[in-house]
Protein backbone atom coordinates (compact mmCIF):
# COMPACT_ATOMS: atom_id res chain seq x y z
CA UNK A 1 0.00 0.00 0.00
CA UNK A 2 2.66 2.48 0.87
CA UNK A 3 4.85 1.25 -2.12
CA UNK A 4 1.71 2.32 -4.23
CA UNK A 5 1.33 5.11 -2.40
CA UNK A 6 5.23 6.51 -3.25
CA UNK A 7 4.62 4.94 -6.66
CA UNK A 8 1.46 7.72 -7.12
CA UNK A 9 3.28 10.32 -5.89
CA UNK A 10 6.21 10.04 -7.63
CA UNK A 11 3.98 9.83 -11.31
CA UNK A 12 2.15 12.93 -10.21
CA UNK A 13 5.22 14.78 -9.43
CA UNK A 14 6.62 13.67 -13.04
CA UNK A 15 3.53 14.68 -14.94
CA UNK A 16 3.64 18.06 -13.09
CA UNK A 17 6.86 19.13 -13.80
CA UNK A 18 6.98 17.78 -17.19
CA UNK A 19 3.49 19.04 -18.46
CA UNK A 20 4.75 22.36 -18.97
CA UNK A 21 8.06 21.25 -21.02
CA UNK A 22 6.40 18.95 -23.84
CA UNK A 23 3.88 21.72 -24.58
CA UNK A 24 6.35 23.95 -25.35
CA UNK A 25 10.18 23.96 -24.98
CA UNK A 26 10.70 27.89 -25.40
CA UNK A 27 9.72 30.23 -28.16
CA UNK A 28 12.68 32.29 -29.74
CA UNK A 29 10.33 35.34 -29.71
CA UNK A 30 11.51 36.80 -26.55
CA UNK A 31 15.21 36.10 -27.35
CA UNK A 32 15.83 38.75 -30.11
CA UNK A 33 14.32 41.81 -31.58
CA UNK A 34 12.63 41.75 -35.33
CA UNK A 35 12.97 44.94 -35.50
CA UNK A 36 17.13 44.33 -35.40
CA UNK A 37 18.43 43.43 -38.22
CA UNK A 38 22.86 42.98 -38.67
CA UNK A 39 24.48 41.69 -41.52
CA UNK A 40 27.57 39.33 -41.07
CA UNK A 41 30.29 38.08 -43.29
CA UNK A 42 32.98 36.01 -42.00
CA UNK A 43 34.55 32.35 -41.61
CA UNK A 44 32.92 29.33 -39.98
CA UNK A 45 34.60 28.04 -36.69
CA UNK A 46 32.80 25.49 -35.87
CA UNK A 47 29.45 23.48 -37.52
CA UNK A 48 26.99 21.80 -34.87
CA UNK A 49 24.45 19.90 -36.49
CA UNK A 50 22.76 18.86 -33.24
CA UNK A 51 19.29 18.54 -31.20
CA UNK A 52 17.93 20.75 -30.00
CA UNK A 53 19.43 23.62 -31.84
CA UNK A 54 21.73 23.33 -34.80
CA UNK A 55 24.40 26.35 -34.29
CA UNK A 56 27.20 28.02 -36.41
CA UNK A 57 30.17 29.60 -34.64
CA UNK A 58 32.15 31.94 -36.88
CA UNK A 59 33.74 34.94 -37.07
CA UNK A 60 31.89 37.66 -38.07
CA UNK A 61 32.89 41.35 -39.33
CA UNK A 62 29.77 43.62 -38.99
CA UNK A 63 29.48 46.89 -41.83
CA UNK A 64 31.49 48.78 -39.11
CA UNK A 65 34.20 46.53 -40.07
CA UNK A 66 34.79 44.77 -36.20
CA UNK A 67 35.73 41.23 -36.34
CA UNK A 68 33.47 39.56 -33.08
CA UNK A 69 32.95 35.79 -32.80
CA UNK A 70 29.44 35.21 -33.34
CA UNK A 71 26.87 32.29 -32.81
CA UNK A 72 23.97 31.76 -35.52
CA UNK A 73 20.84 29.37 -33.80
CA UNK A 74 18.78 27.63 -35.82
CA UNK A 75 14.95 26.25 -35.27
CA UNK A 76 15.81 22.29 -35.85
CA UNK A 77 17.62 19.41 -37.40
CA UNK A 78 14.54 19.03 -39.59
CA UNK A 79 14.28 22.66 -40.75
CA UNK A 80 18.32 22.87 -41.66
CA UNK A 81 17.58 19.59 -43.19
CA UNK A 82 14.70 21.23 -45.30
CA UNK A 83 17.97 23.27 -47.17
CA UNK A 84 19.63 20.11 -48.10
CA UNK A 85 22.33 21.03 -44.62
CA UNK A 86 24.37 17.99 -43.21
CA UNK A 87 26.84 17.77 -40.72
CA UNK A 88 29.30 18.79 -43.80
CA UNK A 89 27.79 21.38 -44.78
CA UNK A 90 30.37 23.99 -43.14
CA UNK A 91 33.79 23.28 -42.44
CA UNK A 92 36.52 25.50 -40.05
CA UNK A 93 37.29 28.66 -42.88
CA UNK A 94 34.57 28.43 -44.90
CA UNK A 95 33.34 31.74 -45.92
CA UNK A 96 29.64 32.61 -44.65
CA UNK A 97 27.24 35.58 -44.84
CA UNK A 98 24.82 35.85 -42.49
CA UNK A 99 21.91 38.29 -42.13
CA UNK A 100 19.39 37.68 -39.19
CA UNK A 101 18.00 39.56 -35.82
CA UNK A 102 20.71 39.69 -32.92
CA UNK A 103 19.34 38.59 -29.41
CA UNK A 104 18.83 40.99 -26.62
CA UNK A 105 21.83 42.05 -24.55
CA UNK A 106 24.26 42.80 -26.50
CA UNK A 107 25.24 38.85 -26.68
CA UNK A 108 26.78 37.78 -30.29
CA UNK A 109 24.29 35.52 -31.00
CA UNK A 110 22.22 35.98 -34.15
CA UNK A 111 18.68 34.29 -35.51
CA UNK A 112 19.32 33.92 -38.69
CA UNK A 113 16.71 35.30 -41.46
CA UNK A 114 19.18 34.93 -44.93
CA UNK A 115 22.24 32.67 -45.05
CA UNK A 116 24.64 32.53 -47.82
CA UNK A 117 26.12 29.02 -47.66
CA UNK A 118 29.81 28.45 -49.04
CA UNK A 119 28.38 27.32 -52.17
CA UNK A 120 27.30 30.64 -53.13
CA UNK A 121 23.48 29.58 -52.60
CA UNK A 122 21.26 32.14 -50.25
CA UNK A 123 18.89 30.39 -47.77
CA UNK A 124 16.19 32.06 -46.45
CA UNK A 125 15.59 30.26 -43.05
CA UNK A 126 12.16 31.34 -41.24
CA UNK A 127 8.27 30.78 -41.97
CA UNK A 128 6.68 31.27 -45.62
CA UNK A 129 5.64 34.51 -45.06
CA UNK A 130 8.88 36.15 -43.85
CA UNK A 131 10.95 34.17 -46.20
CA UNK A 132 8.34 35.83 -48.88
CA UNK A 133 8.84 39.36 -47.72
CA UNK A 134 12.59 38.85 -47.37
CA UNK A 135 13.38 37.30 -51.01
CA UNK A 136 11.24 40.16 -52.16
CA UNK A 137 13.91 42.33 -50.35
CA UNK A 138 12.66 43.64 -47.31
CA UNK A 139 15.88 44.18 -45.67
CA UNK A 140 16.25 46.73 -43.22
CA UNK A 141 19.64 46.49 -43.64
CA UNK A 142 21.15 46.83 -47.28
CA UNK B 1 44.12 21.59 -34.04
CA UNK B 2 44.20 18.43 -32.95
CA UNK B 3 40.56 16.43 -32.35
CA UNK B 4 40.38 15.51 -29.07
CA UNK B 5 38.33 12.99 -27.63
CA UNK B 6 35.24 14.73 -26.95
CA UNK B 7 35.28 15.11 -30.84
CA UNK B 8 35.99 11.81 -30.97
CA UNK B 9 33.11 10.94 -29.34
CA UNK B 10 30.82 13.38 -31.45
CA UNK B 11 31.60 11.66 -34.36
CA UNK B 12 30.73 8.21 -33.65
CA UNK B 13 27.41 6.78 -35.56
CA UNK B 14 25.74 6.29 -32.63
CA UNK B 15 26.56 10.41 -31.51
CA UNK B 16 25.32 11.44 -34.67
CA UNK B 17 22.11 9.41 -34.47
CA UNK B 18 21.09 10.80 -31.45
CA UNK B 19 21.93 14.71 -32.31
CA UNK B 20 20.86 14.28 -36.28
CA UNK B 21 17.89 11.94 -35.68
CA UNK B 22 14.10 12.99 -35.45
CA UNK B 23 13.18 11.12 -32.15
CA UNK B 24 16.22 9.78 -30.51
CA UNK B 25 17.10 13.16 -28.69
CA UNK B 26 13.53 13.98 -27.47
CA UNK B 27 12.62 10.28 -26.02
CA UNK B 28 16.20 10.80 -23.93
CA UNK B 29 15.27 14.01 -22.72
CA UNK B 30 12.08 12.39 -21.80
CA UNK B 31 13.78 9.64 -19.77
CA UNK B 32 16.79 12.03 -18.53
CA UNK B 33 13.85 14.06 -17.05
CA UNK B 34 11.58 11.56 -15.47
CA UNK B 35 14.10 9.16 -13.88
CA UNK B 36 15.88 12.54 -12.55
CA UNK B 37 12.24 13.63 -10.92
CA UNK B 38 11.89 10.03 -9.80
CA UNK B 39 15.48 10.01 -8.39
CA UNK B 40 14.95 13.29 -6.74
CA UNK B 41 11.32 12.49 -5.62
CA UNK B 42 13.10 9.03 -4.09
CA UNK B 43 15.61 11.11 -2.37
CA UNK B 44 13.38 13.88 -1.27
CA UNK B 45 11.09 11.26 0.59
CA UNK B 46 13.75 9.35 2.75
CA UNK B 47 15.12 12.84 3.72
CA UNK B 48 12.03 14.12 5.31
CA UNK B 49 11.48 11.03 7.13
CA UNK B 50 15.03 11.23 8.21
CA UNK B 51 13.66 14.91 8.96
CA UNK B 52 11.12 13.60 11.66
CA UNK B 53 8.45 14.59 8.46
CA UNK B 54 7.63 11.06 7.84
CA UNK B 55 4.33 10.76 5.49
CA UNK B 56 3.17 7.52 6.27
CA UNK B 57 4.28 7.13 9.86
CA UNK B 58 7.29 4.71 8.35
CA UNK B 59 10.81 4.01 10.17
CA UNK B 60 13.37 5.47 8.68
CA UNK B 61 15.38 1.84 8.19
CA UNK B 62 12.40 0.49 6.12
CA UNK B 63 12.21 4.30 4.68
CA UNK B 64 15.96 3.90 4.13
CA UNK B 65 15.73 0.75 2.52
CA UNK B 66 12.89 1.63 -0.49
CA UNK B 67 14.90 4.54 -1.20
CA UNK B 68 17.80 2.41 -1.55
CA UNK B 69 16.44 0.62 -4.27
CA UNK B 70 14.73 3.11 -5.70
CA UNK B 71 17.53 5.90 -6.01
CA UNK B 72 19.86 3.09 -7.96
CA UNK B 73 17.57 2.48 -10.35
CA UNK B 74 16.51 5.48 -11.05
CA UNK B 75 20.33 6.60 -10.97
CA UNK B 76 21.06 3.97 -13.29
CA UNK B 77 18.25 4.77 -16.15
CA UNK B 78 19.54 8.30 -15.63
CA UNK B 79 22.94 7.95 -15.83
CA UNK B 80 22.86 5.93 -19.21
CA UNK B 81 20.37 8.59 -20.87
CA UNK B 82 22.60 11.15 -20.01
CA UNK B 83 25.95 9.87 -21.05
CA UNK B 84 24.03 9.76 -24.78
CA UNK B 85 22.49 12.88 -24.65
CA UNK B 86 26.12 13.77 -23.52
CA UNK B 87 27.95 11.93 -26.43
CA UNK B 88 25.70 13.98 -29.16
CA UNK B 89 27.57 16.83 -28.19
CA UNK B 90 30.31 16.06 -26.59
CA UNK B 91 32.86 18.61 -27.06
CA UNK B 92 30.48 21.46 -25.92
CA UNK B 93 29.20 19.47 -22.95
CA UNK B 94 32.54 18.77 -21.88
CA UNK B 95 33.24 22.40 -21.70
CA UNK B 96 30.48 23.55 -20.00
CA UNK B 97 30.95 24.77 -16.56
CA UNK B 98 27.63 24.03 -15.67
CA UNK B 99 27.41 20.55 -16.76
CA UNK B 100 30.67 19.88 -14.69
CA UNK B 101 29.04 21.39 -11.09
CA UNK B 102 26.04 19.23 -12.29
CA UNK B 103 28.41 16.16 -12.14
CA UNK B 104 29.85 16.94 -9.29
CA UNK B 105 26.89 17.67 -7.21
CA UNK B 106 25.23 14.49 -8.28
CA UNK B 107 28.81 12.90 -7.51
CA UNK B 108 28.92 14.46 -3.90
CA UNK B 109 24.79 13.65 -4.01
CA UNK B 110 25.01 10.17 -4.54
CA UNK B 111 27.99 9.43 -2.21
CA UNK B 112 26.03 11.27 0.65
CA UNK B 113 23.15 9.67 0.10
CA UNK B 114 24.52 6.15 -0.13
CA UNK B 115 26.43 6.49 2.71
CA UNK B 116 23.40 8.14 4.73
CA UNK B 117 21.07 5.49 3.32
CA UNK B 118 23.39 2.48 4.56
CA UNK B 119 23.88 4.11 8.00
CA UNK B 120 20.07 4.88 9.01
CA UNK B 121 19.39 1.60 10.43
CA UNK B 122 21.97 2.24 13.38
CA UNK B 123 20.93 6.36 14.20
CA UNK B 124 17.51 4.91 14.47
CA UNK B 125 18.03 3.19 17.34
CA UNK B 126 20.69 6.04 18.38
CA UNK B 127 19.65 8.59 20.94
CA UNK B 128 22.86 10.57 20.27
CA UNK B 129 21.85 12.05 17.44
CA UNK B 130 19.96 14.74 17.89
CA UNK B 131 16.75 16.44 15.81
CA UNK B 132 19.39 19.37 14.95
CA UNK B 133 21.74 17.12 13.65
CA UNK B 134 19.04 15.09 11.71
CA UNK B 135 17.59 18.18 10.48
CA UNK B 136 21.13 19.40 8.92
CA UNK B 137 22.47 16.39 7.22
CA UNK B 138 18.78 16.39 5.40
CA UNK B 139 18.95 19.69 4.83
CA UNK B 140 21.94 19.72 3.01
CA UNK B 141 20.96 16.68 0.96
CA UNK B 142 18.31 18.59 -0.33
CA UNK B 143 19.97 21.06 -1.15
CA UNK B 144 22.57 19.49 -3.51
CA UNK B 145 19.80 18.36 -5.69
CA UNK B 146 18.32 21.55 -5.88
CA UNK B 147 21.30 21.66 -6.76
CA UNK B 148 21.40 19.55 -9.33
CA UNK B 149 18.05 20.58 -10.70
CA UNK B 150 19.32 24.33 -10.96
CA UNK B 151 22.63 23.04 -12.75
CA UNK B 152 21.17 21.05 -15.58
CA UNK B 153 18.75 23.76 -16.22
CA UNK B 154 21.58 26.48 -16.16
CA UNK B 155 23.40 23.98 -19.38
CA UNK B 156 21.46 25.78 -21.75
CA UNK B 157 22.62 28.93 -20.87
CA UNK B 158 26.05 28.14 -19.38
CA UNK B 159 26.98 29.06 -23.66
CA UNK B 160 25.12 30.68 -26.34
CA UNK B 161 24.86 28.12 -29.07
CA UNK B 162 23.03 25.73 -26.43
CA UNK B 163 20.01 27.97 -26.23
Amino acid sequence: MRQKALLGLMIACGLLVVSGRLLAHHSAAGLFSREEEVVLTGAVKVWRMVNPHPALVFDGKTDAGAVETWTATFNSVADVRKHGWTRETFKAGDPVTMLGNPFFGGQKTIFPLVVTTPDGKKHLMRDPEVNKAYAEGAHRVQ
Amino acid sequence: MEPSIWDWIYDLRISQMIAEGAWQFPALEVIHIYSMIFLITAVALFDLSFMGFSVGGETISRAAKMALRWTWVCFGINAVSGTLIFMSRAPEYAGNWAFQLKLALVFVGMAAHTIILRKAARWETAPAMGFGSKLLMGGISLLIWVGVITASRWIAYAIPEFL
